[in-house]
């Protein structure tokens, strides 16, 4: 009995400290979204101050009597709130008491020129007015009050969890079995944890972006009013650089329309952005926009759930082991199985099953693999795909590509009957014609690459015995796509005859001779006999071939680069130019999507079609 | 219907190794039912597939009734064989199976249809005309195959081992079926196994065959009561005639005997030089108290089979089977005495020939 108290204080552990695991990483998220508004803050307030402060006649560092002035009125700019300093050199401006920076974090900040941490204040470059070296710094402090308590839905769930935990935890190694309601609520409770823990990072996020929106469009309306007066679009142009001063803010700043100060989300260009307006003038109207940080936080969602369900799995496993531990003998075998699956597992887990589902996500979303935002298009990739003629165009090519597999299915079935028949040279074939498929991809399409040459190619040289003039094969539309599918079928011939070969040897002699008892002759014997029994394995040769022909690659990317005239271009050298070429990932995963359903459909098809009398004794 | 005739048939399969069929002269008369009986290996399968056209004999020559058919393609002999495991076409139904030979030889369809049905209606298969092999059961199979062979009407039939397959339940109802086809049929019929019962039990006459060479022809009674060599002798019955190593001796003038082990059988041979084989039937040994017989013999095993029972014995360094009637009343380790039928001994010479 003791031990089974012991297996539910561990359940309970692992109830209470998944919940609060979640909970800490949701707080640690929001901890970093605030440190990098208060980051962009100080970037954005050394830009302003470097706009607005003239500089000493001769030098290109600033009069310190004007910046210690600019200094103090940012202090009493209404409306701006956020605790900062401004150094000239080690010397603080603002509070002319407080205490200076060391040489030491000076030099530091001089020589890297990126923001830096000094406790709690992040502190970037002041730059002199040629934007050449750093004469001082600008220092702003991380709020604190914002996230200091979870908000009531995080609270109410919490409470949940935990309540619905310790039950399924008190009943740990009883009868109850796996996926029993009190788990599946617990399991549900979870999960509202999670989504709660993601709705405060995602409000951090968006309290971060806003603040820093709020706070920079004081910053234009107070540099614009300081300079000579312009319009719009010089203004624009001029206080450019206090937009795009904060790191990772993708900030920017247009000629805009007349607006409350609010921030509003809108979408331009398939970018999200979130806008807030500053009057700089009479009628005069500036757009700062910036990339809402809650726009990329599905790796936090993805974080916060996982976190909230190890509560569940892991009582799972613990109501699991703790009904098989008074089976020792099995609970170890089953252990032993998934020692041995794991590494498999693992696997197939991380090269396969992760990158399948992020190109899942990717479909869905407008992403550069340069820039950090995925943005959500939903099935406007799908639809693009439908109306991209170029695509179409691929599609053709590669069923037309695919006509490669039935011809080299033939050969290599005509060549596996010679071989079957003639024992001592199957050897000694069987291994010639298995090396080109052996051999590097490439270096066998480079080989054919020369041959196709139109100037020195063999093909042409022996085709001129004949009278048939040089054909340009590679570079004539005509051709390209034929030449391209001689080279595969080349290849694939070896290795379709080595499977129909150990097809035709499995096949029971007996079949054949009560043939030739009954009266059959060869050609009958083909027909009615070797080839039905070769079904299944004809049948795995066409699905490979075809699947294999739908994926060509190298050969196309080595031969003809999908030229010309698009004449060889495939649909997976289409999703190659489309995600490493055009940056299109989005795009390109949905592409890849849509060659998976192909297959899925065309390999269906053809079990439903071929396979339907394979099973048999 | 037709004589099969093989004159001096040999096969070799490759130079190195010991040939599959030495010179087998055989005659199978029109309408019999031949047997070709012999352990594995020994060479009888290799025999049915020659007379098939399957193998190319290397030496000798084949005859079909009249015909030389030696060097005939297998669908020009007109025989039809069964096969081991049915090599019934696991893609086609039964009906298709039973229709093959005829398709390939372009028989009209109308009557393809009827011959089998009426093949079909002779082996009970109506109902499975539209199954396929995978769905049938072993006897099911097995009377598919017979039916395939049956509808091409061919002047003999080949059977290789079609029994072997099937559970022992199923094969002395198989083995009637067979019979009562053949009286129906009045076909010439050669039959490979190497089970010697069905051989006693189905055929008018047995070929044995050891090594490639043929042992003995004769009918089963001929081949139980007069066996030619040791190795018949040892292969027909069940178990198998038990065969003692003896040396006949001359103690006086009328009492001469034959010393095997511990027995000592009083018999009279034409010379007494040398080794003798000294053959004698289970089935002849009577089991009696001990020094009441012609020797005595420590009981090794005991087998009761409820009808009767085999005692395995040891009779001075050799093994003797007896089997007796009943349950006998012998414990493992008794010591009893042996008295074999006198009338009923075989003798061989020291190469394993019949003497006289």
């Amino acid at each position: 009995m003791s031990t089974l108290r012991r297996w539910r204080a561990v359940a309970g552990a692992v109830v209470l400290l998944t919940a609060l695991a979640t909970l800490a990483a949701a707080r640690r998220a929001a901890g970093r979204y605030t440190r990098a508004t208060a980051e962009r803050l100080a970037a954005t307030t050394a830009a302003y101050v470097s706009l607005v402060s003239p500089a000493l006649r001769g030098s290109s560092d600033y009069s310190l009597p004007r910046l210690l002035i600019q200094a103090h009125a940012l202090r009493l700019l209404a409306g701006w709130d956020p605790d900062f300093e401004v150094y000239h050199g080690t010397a603080p401006l603002v509070e002319a008491t407080g205490r200076s920076l060391t040489p030491a974090q000076f030099e530091d900040l001089r020589r890297r020129e990126t923001v830096r941490w000094i406790g709690r204040r992040a502190l970037a470059p002041l730059r002199d007015r040629d934007d050449w070296d750093v004469v001082g710094a600008v220092a702003v402090a991380a709020e604190r009050g914002r996230v200091a308590l979870p908000d009531a839905l995080a609270v109410g769930a919490l409470v949940l969890a935990l309540l619905a935990g310790w039950l399924v935890a008190r009943s740990v190694g009883g009868g109850g079995r796996a996926g029993t309601p009190g788990g599946l609520g617990y399991a549900a409770a979870a999960l509202l944890l999670g989504l709660a823990a993601y709705g405060e990072v995602r409000h951090a996020a968006a309290a971060g972006t806003e603040r820093w929106l709020t706070q920079t469009r004081l910053l234009v309306q107070e540099a614009a009013q300081r300079l000579p007066a312009a319009d719009a679009s010089t203004l624009a142009v001029g206080l450019g650089r206090i937009a795009r001063s904060a790191p990772g803010a993708g900030g920017q700043l247009t000629v805009g329309d007349s607006a409350d100060a609010a921030v509003r989300f809108e979408r331009r260009g398939g970018q999200a952005r979130a806008v807030v307006v500053a009057r700089v003038g009479p009628g005069r109207w500036l757009a700062l926009a910036a990339s809402p940080a809650q726009a990329v936080t599905e790796s936090w969602l993805a974080l916060c759930i996982g976190l909230a369900m190890l509560g569940p799995l892991g009582l799972w496993a613990l109501g699991w082991a703790a009904r098989e531990r008074v089976r020792p003998q099995r609970l170890r075998e089953t252990l032993t199985a998934w020692g041995f699956l794991a590494p498999a597992t693992a696997h197939l887990a991380v090269f396969s099953f992760a990158p399948i589902l992020f190109a899942l996500v990717l479909s869905v979303h407008h992403w550069s693999l340069v820039g950090p935002e995925k943005l959500f298009v939903g099935l406007d990739n799908l639809v693009q795909v439908a109306r991209d003629p170029l695509i179409w165009l691929s599609l053709r090519n590669t069923a037309l590509y695919t006509l490669q597999v039935p011809v080299t299915m033939a050969l290599a079935l005509g060549v596996a009957l010679v071989l079957h028949r003639h024992t001592r040279l199957v050897w000694l074939a069987r291994t010639v014609f298995l090396l080109p498929y052996v051999s590097s991809v490439v270096a066998i399409a480079l080989v054919w690459q020369w041959m196709y040459r139109p100037d020195v190619g063999l093909l042409n040289h022996v085709l001129s015995f004949i009278g048939v003039g040089p054909v340009d094969w590679l570079g004539n539309p005509r051709t390209a796509l034929l030449a391209v599918m001689l080279v595969s079928v080349w290849v694939q011939v070896g290795y379709q005859m080595v499977v129909f070969l150990a097809g035709l040897q499995g096949i029971p002699r007996a079949y054949l001779d009560a043939a030739v008892v009954d009266g059959a002759n060869a050609w009958q014997r083909f027909w009615k006999v070797t080839f039905p029994l070769l079904k299944p394995v004809t049948l795995f040769v066409l699905v490979t071939g075809i699947i294999g022909s739908f994926q060509v690659f190298t050969y196309i990317y080595v031969l003809t680069d999908g030229g010309p005239l698009h004449a060889t271009d495939v649909i997976v050298y289409r999703i190659y130019q489309t995600a490493w070429e055009f940056l299109q990932f989005g795009y390109a995963s949905a592409l890849a999507l849509v060659l998976f359903a192909l297959l899925f459909g065309v390999t269906w098809a053809q079990f439903r079609l071929l396979g339907r009398r394979v099973d048999y004794a | 219907m037709a004589s099969v005739t093989l004159r001096r048939l040999s096969k070799s399969f490759d130079r190195t190794s010991q040939p599959a069929l030495q010179e087998l002269t055989l005659e199978v008369r029109d309408g019999e039912f031949l047997v070709l009986l012999g352990p594995s290996g020994c060479g009888k399968t290799t025999a049915l597939r020659c007379i098939a056209g399957l193998d190319e004999p290397t030496d000798g020559q084949i005859m079909i009734g009249e015909r030389d058919v030696t060097h005939l393609a297998p669908a020009a002999r007109d025989v039809a064989m069964v096969f081991q495991n049915y090599a019934l076409y696991p893609h086609l139904t039964v009906r298709e199976n039973i229709a093959f030979a005829l398709e390939m030889r372009r028989v009209p369809q109308a009557q393809i249809t009827r011959r089998v049905l009426e093949t079909a209606e002779r082996l009970g298969l109506r109902a499975l005309l539209d199954r396929r092999p995978a769905q049938l059961s072993g006897g099911q199979r097995q009377r598919v195959a017979l039916g395939r062979a049956i509808v091409r009407e061919p002047q003999v039939f080949l059977f290789d081992e079609p029994l072997s397959n099937l559970d022992a339940t199923l094969r002395p109802e198989m083995r009637g079926e067979l019979l009562k086809l053949h009286r129906q049929l009045r076909a010439t019929m050669i039959y490979v196994t190497h089970d010697q019962v069905e051989a006693m039990t189905m055929g008018q006459r047995i070929a044995v065959l050891h090594e490639g060479r043929l042992r003995q022809l004769g009918t089963p009674a001929e081949l139980y009561e007069r066996p030619a060599d040791v190795f018949v002798a040892r292969f027909v019955g069940h178990p198998g005639m038990n065969v003692l190593q003896g040396r006949g001796t001359r103690k006086r003038e009328r009492t001469r005997a034959v010393e095997c082990g511990s027995l000592a059988l009083p018999v009279a041979l034409p010379q007494y030089d040398g080794e003798v084989q000294l053959g004698v039937r289970p089935e002849h040994v009577a089991l009696c108290p001990p020094d009441q017989g012609a020797g005595n013999a420590d009981v090794l095993v005991v087998e009761p089979l409820g009808s009767e029972t085999l005692v395995h014995l040891d009779a001075g360094g050799q093994p003797l089977v007896a089997k007796v009637a009943g349950i006998a009343r012998v414990a493992v380790g008794d010591r009893v005495g042996v008295q074999p039928d006198l009338a009923r001994l075989h003798f061989f010479d020291g190469s394993g020939a019949r003497l006289a």
